[in-house]
């Protein structure tokens, strides 16, 4: 996972870059895997401070971006992300 | 009614929040209807109850006019209502036009952004609800051709 | 006295040798020098000049969508660097770039020692090298590409040879290219040969052929700033800048020769094959023409 995180006055702005494939399954004539995250969510001193549902409709190797308000410097936050299969994606990021 | 089953959405996902380990299924189960709406419409009623929506400007939709490619169309969407509730992006020209669904939390600078994926040229709808169910709606065609060059 | 003498010689050596080095690249240079000119001249004021070189565009397009005057540097971005919209699309898009993802399997990949022990940092101590690519090896009498430079590093090191214009290959060539962001493009012709290689890539790049009897002049640089359609025809001063480049198309990582074959092929001839003689020579030209600009691969495109 690609991760841009800063924070200025009190503004944490995030951006990811997450390694999925999300596939789909409808190329090859509907035989082909199906696999994207359905479930994305961040969390901040134990609050949710990103909540997102994607499909297949979002691109390859999701890009996110997200800003929230009360954070400094040095803070860590969690990116969890879960997709169809029931795979999932646990990461501590410390903000900048 | 109109929330009830973004309000299932809701509970699901404190209890995701909580457990961090639990899968989506059941957001999936609750809102096949939703996600696997074939039309554009049928999505929107299948979250909120309604198509009703007002056309103003308080659901912001960016898109490009034409994109580059229709596999990674960058999108920004954002509001200017305080305490929205959810925000949903339909692209009506897609499969499933259901392409994303946010649960906007306190404290959260309700402004994301992404990359969708476009199967033709068409409208993108931002669906916003506010704090007491209305829906705001943004539109925006986006041209999508099938890129010709290079191999 | 005698030091004198091998300092004498020596410096007449190495002036001789320029001035042998020189000869070899004079219409070579004069080439380039006409392309810049042609560029430049172009984009300087697309609205003052539509009568020469944009007559099918309207005066509306090109106040509110075409970015001028392009600097020399500021042709390294191809499309982008003339179509606004595209600009500021990918602009959006880089906020943070697809390429990324392979780009830093390609940082991985050039670290992991082969199974000799050795890695590619024994063939390649300093990656800020692909200015120097393609070149031309006076000793074997061929060009030489990044991507063979990294398979015969592979070779020697006991490892097989990866399969060129993707994948892994690919995401190597992309981590160089990366640590040689900003170098300028330095391509030299050092022999007789060499000149005959430049002048047959040169000939690759002007003669129209295929199914549509098309030359990479007619779109590249005739048509340059110019639209087929929805696609926005990059000019070919600065086409090599930005390698090995994403291509939202193909969901992953391209090299040069990659998008040569795919061009050529899709204007109606048979794809030439990857380190084929005449593409070798194509992108021989081709690299030389952008002399001077500065790298900036990897990049995204559509």
């Amino acid at each position: 996972m690609g991760i841009k995180a800063k924070v200025k006055n009190d503004i944490a702005t995030v951006k990811l870059l997450v390694k999925h494939p999300m596939k789909s399954g409808k190329l090859g004539g509907g035989k082909g895997e199906s696999k994207y995250i359905n479930h994305l969510s961040v969390k901040h001193g134990g609050r949710v401070v990103y909540d997102m549902y994607p499909t297949s409709a979002i691109s390859k190797n999701p890009y996110i971006k997200f800003a929230f308000k009360g954070a400094k410097k040095g803070d860590m936050i969690t990116v969890n992300w879960t997709d169809n299969t029931g795979a999932t994606e646990k990461k501590d990021i410390k903000l900048k | 009614m109109k929330r009830r089953n973004f309000l299932g959405l809701g509970f699901t996902t404190l209890a995701v929040a909580a457990l961090q380990n639990t899968s989506s299924a059941n957001i999936l189960a609750e809102h096949p209807k939703a996600f696997n709406a074939t039309k554009g419409d049928d999505a929107v009623q299948g979250i909120y109850g309604t198509t009703d929506v007002m056309k103003d400007d308080k659901a912001v939709l960016k898109l490009p006019d034409i994109a580059e490619n229709g596999a990674a169309v960058p999108v920004t969407v954002s509001t200017s209502i305080e305490n929205a509730k959810t925000m949903a992006i339909i692209i009506d020209g897609n499969p499933h036009p259901l392409a994303a669904a946010w649960e906007l939390s306190e404290g959260t600078i309700p402004k994301f952004s992404t990359r969708i994926k476009m199967k033709k040229t068409g409208n993108v709808r931002l669906i916003v609800e506010d704090a007491n169910g209305k829906l705001h709606e943004a539109v925006k065609q986006v041209k999508v051709t099938v890129g010709g060059c290079g191999g | 006295m005698l030091k004198k003498l091998m300092k004498i010689t020596l410096i007449s050596m190495i002036g001789g040798s320029i001035l042998f080095a020189g000869s070899f690249n004079a219409q070579a240079e004069k080439d380039r020098k006409a392309f810049v000119k042609y560029f430049e001249k172009k984009f300087e004021n697309p609205v003052k000049n539509q009568a020469e070189y944009f007559p099918y565009v309207t005066k509306a397009e090109l106040q509110n969508k075409y970015i001028s005057p392009i600097s020399f540097q500021g042709f390294q971005d191809g499309p982008l660097s003339w179509y606004k919209p595209s600009k500021e699309q990918f602009a959006e898009i880089n906020e943070f770039a697809p390429y990324e993802i392979p780009l830093d399997d390609g940082i991985e990949l050039f670290n992991k020692p082969f199974a000799n022990g050795k890695s590619y940092s024994n063939c390649f101590p300093d990656q800020s090298i692909k200015q120097n690519f393609p070149y031309y090896d006076t000793k074997r009498d061929d060009i030489v590409t990044i991507g063979m430079a990294v398979n015969e590093c592979r070779v020697k090191n006991g490892e097989k040879p990866l399969k060129y214009g993707k994948g892994d290959l690919a995401k190597v060539v992309a981590y160089i290219a990366f640590k040689s962001r900003g170098q300028k493009i330095n391509i030299t012709i050092p022999s007789e040969n060499a000149a005959k290689a430049y002048e047959a890539g040169k000939k690759l790049f002007y003669k129209q052929r295929g199914y549509l009897a098309i030359s990479c002049n007619e779109c590249h640089v005739q048509s340059a700033g110019k639209r087929i359609r929805a696609e926005a025809l990059s000019p070919a001063l600065g086409g090599t800048t930005h390698m090995p480049v994403y291509r939202v198309k193909w969901g992953g990582l391209g090299t040069l020769q990659r998008r040569l074959a795919g061009c050529v092929k899709d204007t109606g001839s048979e794809k030439p094959k990857m380190q084929s003689k005449p593409l070798k020579e194509l992108a021989y030209f081709l690299t030389y023409m952008s002399n001077g600009m500065k790298l900036n691969g990897p990049d995204t495109r559509k």
